[in-house]
């Protein structure tokens, strides 16, 4: 069994439930048979965390990056609240250890820090 | 993979899609870059908008359902309410209750009963008295 968030999209309104399935297919055959809604998004909880840190204001306040592929394939997101510790070449190599992009690994980085 | 994520410190809260292959990964990248705490992290199941297993189907957009169901619904051990907004018109109790025993679930256990329906009026910024 799995907890799913599910964005709806009725009309111009979006909407955000949580509901508890066997897989997103049945998740998918439950709003199709009752709502009127379009589904939009399934999303599988697989962690939630509930206490939060002090903000002591020791970060750098932003990254945005765009990560790309050797086919120029791009991801783009902002990282939030940098750690002061990580340089860009240390950013760099994380990136590629940790995330893809197109199920590949990174070779080109972008950044634009926000202090 | 694609994962939802929303880191939080302080007040403020941020929300990020990132791509990996696996979840130890994601919270690795987070863990050694970010000062934030991962508040949540979703794998992303199915996407319209972002083409992950979504497959076109004859959805078909209309105004006529304006209803709220509030249904009590038990399984061996729990007891819990859930609430559908924008329900189709016209179904039978039968469908609603087949349906839900079929695909949800309270807490790990199936749903066995369905206790009460009750319907409600979503408010659609209309007053009752111009109805």
């Amino acid at each position: 069994m799995a907890f799913f968030q599910v964005q709806l999209k009725k009309g111009t309104k979006t909407i955000t439930e949580n509901i508890e399935s066997k897989d997103y297919k049945d998740v998918l055959e439950y709003y199709y048979k009752l709502s009127s809604c379009e589904v939009i998004e399934i999303r599988e909880w697989l962690e939630k965390e509930k206490s939060t840190q002090k903000d002591d204001g020791d970060y750098i306040k932003a990254v945005s990056l765009v990560v790309r592929n050797s086919l120029n394939e791009s991801l783009r997101f902002r990282l939030p609240k940098l750690k002061k510790s990580v340089d860009e070449k240390e950013l760099d190599n994380i990136i590629i250890s940790n995330l893809t992009v197109g199920n590949k690994k990174p070779n080109r980085i972008e950044k634009t820090y926000t202090f | 993979m694609l994962f939802h994520l929303t880191l939080k410190q302080g007040h403020r809260s941020d929300t990020m899609y990132l791509e990996s292959s696996s979840e130890t990964k994601v919270k690795n990248f987070i863990k050694l870059t970010s000062t934030a705490t991962l508040i949540s992290l979703k794998k992303v199941v199915y996407s319209k908008n972002l083409d992950i297993n979504y497959s076109i189907t004859n959805f078909i957009e209309t105004k006529s359902h304006n209803e709220e169901l509030e249904i009590l619904v038990q399984s061996n051990s729990y007891v819990d309410v859930i609430n559908i907004k924008y329900t189709k018109k016209n179904l039978d109790k039968e469908t609603i209750v087949n349906t839900i025993k079929k695909y949800l679930y309270l807490k790990g256990e199936p749903i066995i009963n369905v206790i009460s329906i009750t319907q409600e009026s979503i408010n659609e910024g209309v007053s009752p008295t111009k109805e």
